[in-house]
């Protein structure tokens, strides 16, 4: 099967503090090549450089060596109009802090892309519903954020990168304020939207229960990759005892 | 067509944050009016040359038109400060912005449609506004330079002036935004958080060094003989000194302090690191006013007895303390609500809502006693001199110091009300 390539990281490496006396290398010449229609988890310990990572690789950032290739062109060489139309088109990010804009209602919130790119009103209340319905936060949508609550915001958020149907989820731990259930919940969406409508994901989490939902994990330490499994053919179990199995050989260390 | 919609709707719904800087337009702009209509004023210009026959073309510049410069680009300066605090309020937004593919064209044109309007609404408030207060300072003027002539008639220049002036500084913020935007991307703006880092200083010497300058600038006044000019060249030397005392200084006594004494004091601790962080992040208020209030006690002492420069510098006086006021309130209040999480969390590990009262009321006092006394050390030192040389009354010296006591400690209770409000009223619900 000829699988696309939509995003491909070649040797980058992201060094910190350029131009000062502190410089520090958070990655370290880190190779991916992500096809469409996968979902790939990124675990790794706190300082590892894994927000590092997927800022470099969804042109939130720009790496200090290496190229990053978004549907076979290199980001470097692209104008800002055509990251900007690429960013729109493809890609929803959702970080830790939602961003959430405090005077607008949840609705206008979850609106903000489609307003700025111009799309019509009934079309924009036709898509807000139906994506706060998703993730249950319709009856929030004529609240103000800080009415809601801190897991309710992060749907929002969710809610807002997911209105305009992005092919690529960028998600630097989205389930981070949310409890167990609500999380399962958020990650069967992603799963659902993966499997039938093949939107890929790139996903950073700490949890790896949520990693076990991937179909390739990442382990990045200190600023390298250091290991990469995949799913294929193993039941959720199966690849959620590997995923605690790499993580626990990292805690094992402290005992020795 | 969307950034322009999303760009209104913003103004309009966080109307709040546009509010200071669309009242520093409004002011900025009729303060000028009102020192064209003084520059440009035939019947102000030097009564012996007039008299004597001399055009207005052959009279030299007067000092109150260099004043009235002087003011109007203090002005332009605000605006900009303004400005920059304006920008730095719609970090979220424009984050929001970039994640969803607005480019940095896009972005600009966020900020700069927002500002046409503001500006677009506040050229005709501030001439409005400038159009009823000229009556007044031009009845004064008149009167006391016996010129009979009718207070309304503004000459047409200072229309001309005013308008060049607006597109002037709206070319300016069309670069000024433009260029912040450029220097921070995306990400940048995304992790605006607040990081409290000082810059201690890194040599023993250096805080000396300052504290030594500080006193030259004193010593200097003494060196010089009394002549009205005099106390420009100390002051300014001065001023060197405070800026280094409290970039370098300060933080370091507060070090000291936290480590020692307050260690253990339960308020000390906490509302001297904020007051610390407070001072940094209002350097430049802080300086000007120290350099605004020193210079202009001088200006004023050495022009009591020319009418037209005393009453050009009296207005600046007032315009100059009430901006800079205005602006430190406004920044400490902006700087007080981002630490709203902060004294939440003091309060979940056990300090009552009174007890943040007291530590908000002793960074507030701490911080306006500092403003005050910084500059009251040279303001004292020339009204001596003056005073010892005959040039001045004590009255006068008085009102002077009130005219920046005054209005300094109205501030801080306006800083420590709102402040309060910001911080431990939340805290009443529970929440
Ligand atoms: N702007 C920056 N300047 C300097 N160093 C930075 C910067 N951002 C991150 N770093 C450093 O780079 C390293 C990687 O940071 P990164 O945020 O990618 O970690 P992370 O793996 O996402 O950690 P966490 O799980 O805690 O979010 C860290 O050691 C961090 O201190
Ligand atoms: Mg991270």
């Amino acid at each position: 099967m000829e699988r696309k390539e939509i995003l491909v990281a070649d040797k980058i490496t992201k060094i910190y503090g350029i131009g000062t006396k502190n410089l520090f290398e958070a990655l370290h010449e880190v190779s991916l090549t992500m096809y469409e229609g996968e979902f790939v988890c990124i675990m790794g310990p706190s300082g590892a450089g894994k927000s590092t990572f997927i800022n470099n690789l969804s042109t939130i950032d720009i790496p200090t060596k290496g190229k990053v290739f978004i549907n076979g062109t290199e980001v470097r060489v692209m104008s800002e109009g055509q990251i900007g139309k690429f960013r729109y088109e493809n890609l929803g990010f959702i970080f830790q802090e939602f961003n959430l804009l405090d005077s607008l209602t949840i609705f206008e919130n979850i609106a903000v892309p489609l307003t700025l790119a111009n799309v019509n009103k009934e079309e924009i209340t036709q898509r807000v519903h139906d994506v706060a319905k998703k993730l249950g936060v319709e009856q929030t949508l004529d609240k103000f954020p800080n009415e809601c609550s801190g897991g309710q915001r992060q749907r929002v958020a969710i809610c807002r990168a997911l209105v305009t149907n992005p092919k690529i989820i960028i998600a630097d731990e989205p389930t981070g304020n949310l409890d167990s259930k609500n999380s399962h919940e958020i990650l069967s969406l992603f799963k659902e939207l993966n499997e039938k409508e093949g939107v890929s994901i790139l996903m950073v989490t700490h949890d790896a229960k949520i990693a076990s939902y991937s179909t390739k994990l990442l382990y990045i330490k200190d600023g390298i990759i250091d290991c990469t499994i995949e799913r294929e053919g193993l039941s959720q179990k199966e690849y959620f005892y590997k995923i605690v199995d790499i993580n626990s050989s990292e805690s094992q260390e402290l005992f020795e | 067509m969307g950034t322009f919609k999303f760009s209104m709707k913003m103004l309009i719904r966080d109307y709040k944050k546009s509010l200071f800087y669309g009242l520093t337009l409004v002011f900025a702009v009729a303060v000028s009016f009102v020192f064209f209509n003084i520059i440009n004023n035939n019947q102000l210009a030097d009564q012996s040359i007039a008299v004597g026959g001399g055009t207005w073309q052959n009279v030299q510049t007067p000092f109150s038109s260099i004043l009235s410069f002087l003011i109007i680009c203090f002005c332009c300066f605000m605006i900009f400060f303004a400005n920059n605090f304006f920008m730095t309020r719609k970090t979220t937004e424009l984050a929001v912005m970039g994640m969803s593919g607005s480019g940095y064209i896009n972005s600009t044109m966020y900020v700069l449609y927002q500002t046409f309007v503001l500006l677009a609404l506040a050229t005709p408030l501030g001439l409005l506004l400038g159009r009823l207060v000229i009556p007044c300072s031009n009845a004064y003027m008149y009167e006391r330079l016996h010129i009979s002539k009718d207070v309304n008639i503004i000459p047409q220049e200072a229309y001309i002036y005013s308008f060049l002036l607006v597109a002037i500084v709206l070319a300016m913020i069309c670069v000024l935004t433009a260029g912040y935007l450029h220097r921070n991307d995306i990400l940048v703006l995304l992790s605006q958080e607040k990081e409290m880092n000082f810059h201690g200083s890194s040599n023993k010497y250096k805080p000396l060094l300052y504290v030594a300058i500080y006193v030259f600038g004193i010593v200097m006044m003494f060196m010089n003989p009394h002549s009205p000019n005099a106390y420009i060249a100390p002051t300014l030397v001065g001023v060197i000194g405070v800026v280094g005392m409290i970039r370098y200084v300060l933080p370091d006594v507060i070090k000291h302090l936290k480590k020692g004494v307050f260690l253990t004091k339960r308020y000390r601790l906490i509302s001297i690191s904020n007051l610390s962080y407070s001072i940094q992040r209002s350097l430049l208020l802080f300086t000007l006013m120290t350099v605004s209030v020193t210079g202009m006690m001088a200006i004023l002492a050495a022009n009591q007895q020319n009418p037209r420069e005393f009453v050009t510098s009296v207005i600046g006086y007032i315009v100059v303390v009430l901006l800079l006021v205005v602006s430190i309130v406004y920044k400490l209040i902006m700087e007080a609500v981002t630490r709203k999480t902060l004294f939440f969390n003091l309060w979940k590990i056990g300090y009552t809502r009174k007890e943040l009262k007291k530590i908000v009321k002793q960074e507030v006092i701490m911080y306006y006693a500092i403003l005050i006394l910084i500059p009251l050390v040279y303001i004292l030192f020339i009204a001596g001199r003056f005073i010892y040389y005959g040039d001045m009354t004590i009255s006068f010296a008085v009102i002077f110091t009130s005219a920046y006591v005054i209005p300094v400690i109205l501030s801080g209770f306006l800083t420590y009300f709102e402040y309060r409000n910001a911080v431990v009223k939340p805290i009443q619900g529970g929440k």
